[in-house]
């Protein structure tokens, strides 16, 4: 009996050793982790992250102009069914007040309006509903204000529209403002994707809603080399071609690649604290809707 | 013996620690989930007050969240809409009527007698929960059934009857289980479409409707519970008289 008790102490002792060393060894390699932090990448390029910001914009005051048609081409027209599929999934109700974060061009802010304008008879004078277009990009948010001028959105008073240029890492926006936080293809290219998503729950208020739409990974690997062969190989060609532009089409799909998949996401939004955490594939899982709630 | 009793002590030790390591998170979780179910709950039970005006549908769970102090479009926590909706209206009525039974009174329970004036007085009990939103009430059965609803519909049925087959003293654990439940839920879905376009008073109607639905269900008990053997003849002479009625040879005629 003394033997065995002997035994026994020797193994555990052993394994709090074991232990302490696997404990010592994750500190080891986090150390790298953090300075190698500072790094990003841009497309399946590492960069500075103050570079990733800087070349990002650049991206986007080159394409601005000739996003919405390169949209059309790209997706064959498909985006647009997947934002009216995201609109009907937020189904706004009368006295919502959406941030529409990264809506440079209004694509989301114009089907809210129409859904609310659709849903007619019961929007009510004391419940006013109202959006804000928030864009890190002064070039996108004019052409999205141009748009809404031309499509006649601005003179559609039961909604109110507010322009922000704003970094969405960094609102300059009150606690518990907004009632739902829209985000459609841009939490890719921000930076700190954990910031945003902090920033996201800041602004909302309890039982606000976050809803992203986002390119993703394809659960299938035969349709995601497919997807693959169309965005490496025809992507960039088709930039050059309409827009005169190679690079940021190829950033574009390089981004997607580099932004985590269905399920790594759904945990970063957890992990800011959102609830009831959902995610939603849209065509197989070129996009994909995650919805979170603030409760 | 005694080396025996030291194992048994590590062994137990061993799987009390590991324990302790899972279940920390486990019940976190538990804490968290239980706190999103008391939301979602809050609102839905705010929601049924706006269904008589807005019926079983994503405005009702709108108006909802807000009288429970969250903004309209909290709605998106129920993505089945009006089907969640009246899935929560199921499962609030069933456990109401549980609590109900369980006070009611225990009869002698006799092997081949059937508990008709409990069941009836459960399936009615149940059906009068429907009566404040019976204006709307049509809506939700179709709503139920469509398809992503199916599943929680079946499920809250056949709660709703093992709960009476139950507390109205059914034990059995042989086939008779599942034709017991098959028929009571065929009887209170027929009483329910039944019910919605019944103006009698009080519903004397759909009493008298469910009350032979019992009556029926319990002859067909008494034709299953015969002896096939001493049932032989009259079943062998019915099938001659059926076969000569088809061939056109029958005498009577």
């Amino acid at each position: 009996m003394a033997l065995r008790r002997s035994v026994l102490t020797l193994i555990s002792t052993r394994k709090t050793s074991l232990r302490l060393s696997a404990i010592k060894n994750f500190s080891a390699q986090s150390e790298p982790q953090e300075e190698e932090k500072r790094k990003t990448h841009f497309g399946f390029e590492t960069v500075n992250e103050d570079e990733k910001t800087k070349k990002v914009h650049q991206v986007f005051e080159t394409v601005a102009d000739k996003y919405d048609l390169m949209n059309d081409v790209m997706s064959l027209g498909v985006h647009r069914v997947w934002k009216d599929i995201f609109m009907m999934r937020l189904a706004p109700t009368p006295g919502t007040k959406l941030l529409d974060m990264a809506g440079g061009t209004g694509d989301i802010t114009f089907r809210y309006m129409n859904y609310l304008k659709n849903k007619g008879s019961l929007l009510s004078a004391d419940k006013p509903c109202s959006v804000t277009v928030c864009d890190i990009n002064q070039h996108m948010l004019d052409v999205g204000k141009v748009r809404a001028e031309r499509q006649g959105y601005t003179k559609d008073t039961s909604v109110d529209i507010d322009w922000l240029c704003a970094d969405a890492e960094n609102l300059p926006l009150p606690d518990d403002s907004y009632s739902a936080y829209t985000i459609a293809f841009g939490i890719r290219n921000c930076t700190h994707i954990d910031k945003v998503l902090e920033e996201a729950y800041r602004v909302l208020q309890p039982g606000g809603r976050f809803l992203c739409l986002e390119f993703s990974q394809l659960p299938n690997s035969t349709m995601q080399w497919m997807y693959d062969q169309y965005s490496f190989q025809m992507i960039p060609v088709m930039g050059q071609l309409i827009a005169g532009q190679w690079k940021p089409y190829k950033y574009l799909v390089e981004s997607i690649r580099q932004f985590p998949d269905q399920e790594k996401f759904k945990a970063m939004i957890e992990e800011a604290g959102f609830r009831q955490v959902t995610y939603e594939n849209l065509t197989f899982g070129v996009c994909a809707i995650h919805s979170g709630f603030k409760i | 013996m005694a080396i025996n009793d030291v194992t048994h002590k590590v062994l137990r030790s061993y799987c009390q620690g590991v324990r302790k390591e899972v279940v920390v998170p486990a019940t976190f979780d538990q804490e968290d989930h239980q706190y999103e179910e008391d939301v979602k709950k809050r609102i839905l039970s705010k929601a049924l007050e706006f269904v008589t005006k807005s019926g079983w549908s994503v405005d009702s769970l709108a108006q909802g969240a807000e009288a429970a102090g969250y903004p309209g479009v909290s709605h998106g926590l129920f993505p089945n809409g009006g089907g969640d909706l009246v899935h929560y209206f199921n499962v609030t009525c069933n456990e109401k009527l549980v609590e109900e039974m369980k006070s009611w009174p225990k009869e002698e329970l006799k092997e081949s007698k059937v508990p008709a004036q409990q069941i009836e007085n459960a399936i009615m009990t149940r059906l009068l929960m429907i009566e404040p939103y019976k204006s709307t009430w049509a809506k939700a059965m179709a709503i139920q059934t469509l398809p992503n609803n199916v599943p929680n519909c079946l499920a809250t049925l056949l709660s709703l009857v093992d709960d009476i087959c139950y507390h109205t003293g059914d034990r059995s654990v042989d086939f008779n289980w599942y034709i017991r439940r098959v028929g009571l839920a065929g009887i209170y879905k027929a009483s329910e479409l039944f019910y919605l376009t019944d103006n009698s008073q009080s519903s004397s109607a759909t009493r008298s409707f469910v009350k032979s639905r019992i009556r029926d269900a319990e002859l067909i008990q008494i034709a299953l519970n015969m002896n096939p053997v001493s049932v032989a003849p009259q079943t062998l002479t019915a099938a001659f008289v059926t076969a000569k009625n088809m061939l056109g040879i029958n005498s009577l005629k």
